[in-house]
This record gives structure tokens, C-alpha cells and sequence, in this order.
């Protein structure tokens, strides 16, 4: 056998296929100028998303809305809001020191809040009379 | 050198190195065959190889074929030195599959193979199955191409013994 036709008699052996190459890291250092711009356009999007979503709360939020006077209601909302904390955390503490107390104190707060059904003056008086 | 070295890094790309996987991945995984008891192994330490050309870790030199030759023969010898694999050339394992189906012929080649000093086997294995030319495999291995010539004689007269004797073994049956 020539060497031509022993070298054609191996070429009949065919190395086994391997596996394809896994996708790989792929070329981060081919292009680095690409990659830090694609990097930046999603950074300035994240950016933008949270900015636009923050703003959207920040205008639907009733307070935030100015008074004819000018003075703003966002003031006003945030007093009332710590009082009212304030108030929480007052009527939590009561409760929990002096159950009786608590109660007494509820109860008499509820006749100024609630409205009165008897008497002539009471809500149900009015709405009788009309 | 320096010159060359930068030109063809700058022209090396993820579809390069595919292209060089086509065509040269085969004939590499069954060189690392050659050095490792599995196939397994043997992807696994050209697939390292490929890995770092993809994370551009290395520039590409003149001749990739035989930087990827010499790569993976390291890259073998390295896992191979650990310990944790044997060399076992007669597991009945095939990384050479004959066209005609000669299942007797493959083993027999890939024992002949794996029996040929690692400079012969890598000649032959460049020039059959990775299509070089002397010329390329004297410049890829460091060697003259008188050198290179020698060693693939030798190389294939080894071969032809080991292959023509099967052959004609099989005649007389």
C-alpha cells in the first residue's frame, strides 16, 4: 500500500464528533467600548424607570397638592400624620397600662366624635325633622 | 513576532474560534483521547482550551492549529498528572468511528496511536485529521520541516504495520 493510499485508508477514521462548545463568556474583551455602552443604555434605563415611577407616586400622592392659599397641603398632611402617630402611640401605650382607663377614655372621646342619636339637638333629631 | 502576534489578536473573534472548533475540535478531542483514560475528559480539557480563546485570555499566535495542539496536550497532561484519571488506553471506548464500520480497525488504531511517541502521534494526528501540511506542522511544533517529515514517516510506517497486519490477518480468516 503507497503512502497516498494508507493516508486515504486513515482519512476513513473520523475523530467522533464532541460535543458543541458550551455558549461561552462570550467576547467581553473583544469589545469593551460596545459593552460599557450597552452597560451605560441599561444603567440610564433602570435610572429612568425608577426616576419616572417615583415621580408618578410622588404626583399621586393627594397631599402633595397646593392649597389656593399657596401653603402647601404636604405640610399639613405630614403635622396631622405625626399627631396622628402620636395619637397611635399614645392610645397603644394607654391600652396596654390601664385597660379600664383606656376604655373610659374611648368612650368619652366617642361622644364628641361619633354623632348623638337622642336627644333635640341629635343627628337623628335633625334628619327628623326635615 | 510581537507585530504578528497583535494582528491576529485583533482579527480573533467568537466566530474564529467556532470555525476553529468545526474544524479542528474532532481530531483534538481524540489527540486528548490519546492522553486520557475518557472521552469526557478529553472534551472537557478541549473545551477548556476554547473556553479561554472565548474570554480572550490569549493572543493567537501564527499558527493556531498547533497552538491548540500544544494547548490541549498541557491542558491533558495537567489532568492527567493530578492523578485523579489513569491512563487507560484499552477501555473499549471509541473515538474514532471507520466509515466502512470496522469497530476492530478503530480500536486497533487508537491503540497503534496511542503507543506512537507524542511527537509522532501529534504530527500524524495534524497532518491526517487536522489537514496540515508538514510545512505548518514544522512551524506549529518548533521543528524543522525535515523534522516533521521524519517523524511522519515514522509515524506512519508504525501505523501501516500495526493497521496492515489487521488487515491482512483478517485475509487468511
Amino acid at each position: 500500500m503507497t503512502d497516498e493510499k494508507f493516508e486515504s485508508y486513515l482519512r476513513e477514521f473520523e475523530p467522533k464528533e464532541p460535543r458543541p462548545l458550551p455558549v461561552a463568556p462570550s467576547a467581553y474583551k473583544k469589545n469593551p467600548a460596545g459593552t460599557q455602552w450597552k452597560r451605560l443604555a441599561a444603567a440610564a434605563a433602570i435610572a429612568l424607570v425608577c426616576g419616572s415611577s417615583l415621580l408618578t407616586a410622588w404626583r399621586d400622592k393627594p397631599l402633595a397638592r397646593t392649597r389656593k392659599g399657596g401653603t402647601s397641603e404636604r405640610l399639613v398632611a405630614d403635622k396631622s400624620t405625626e399627631a396622628r402617630k402620636k395619637t397611635v402611640f399614645e392610645l397603644t401605650k394607654a391600652a396596654l397600662e390601664d385597660t379600664a382607663a383606656f376604655e373610659a377614655a374611648m368612650e368619652k372621646d366617642s361622644r364628641k366624635i361619633l354623632p348623638r342619636l337622642e336627644g333635640p339637638d341629635s343627628a337623628l333629631g335633625a334628619l327628623a325633622n326635615e | 513576532m510581537e507585530q504578528g502576534g497583535r494582528l491576529a489578536e485583533a482579527k480573533w473573534n467568537a466566530a474564529d474560534i467556532q470555525r476553529l472548533y468545526r474544524h479542528h475540535g474532532a481530531a483534538l478531542v481524540a489527540y486528548a483521547r490519546s492522553f486520557l483514560p475518557d472521552g469526557a475528559a478529553a472534551e472537557d480539557a478541549v473545551h477548556s482550551v476554547f473556553l479561554r480563546l472565548l474570554r480572550g485570555d490569549v493572543a493567537v499566535p501564527e499558527s493556531e492549529a498547533g497552538y491548540l495542539y500544544r494547548a490541549v496536550k498541557n491542558v491533558a497532561l495537567n489532568v492527567k498528572r493530578d492523578g485523579s484519571r489513569e491512563t487507560g488506553i484499552d477501555s473499549g471506548e471509541r473515538w474514532f468511528v471507520h466509515r466502512g464500520g470496522d469497530a476492530e480497525a478503530e480500536l486497533t488504531l487508537q491503540k497503534a496511536l496511542s503507543e506512537l511517541p507524542e511527537e509522532q502521534r501529534e504530527v500524524v494526528m495534524m497532518r491526517i485529521w487536522s489537514g496540515m501540511t508538514l510545512e505548518e506542522i514544522g512551524t506549529a511544533t518548533g521543528v524543522t520541516l525535515n523534522t516533521a517529515a521524519s517523524r511522519y514517516r515514522y509515524a506512519i510506517g508504525k501505523l501501516r504495520e500495526r493497521l496492515g497486519r489487521k488487515k491482512d490477518d483478517r485475509r487468511e480468516v
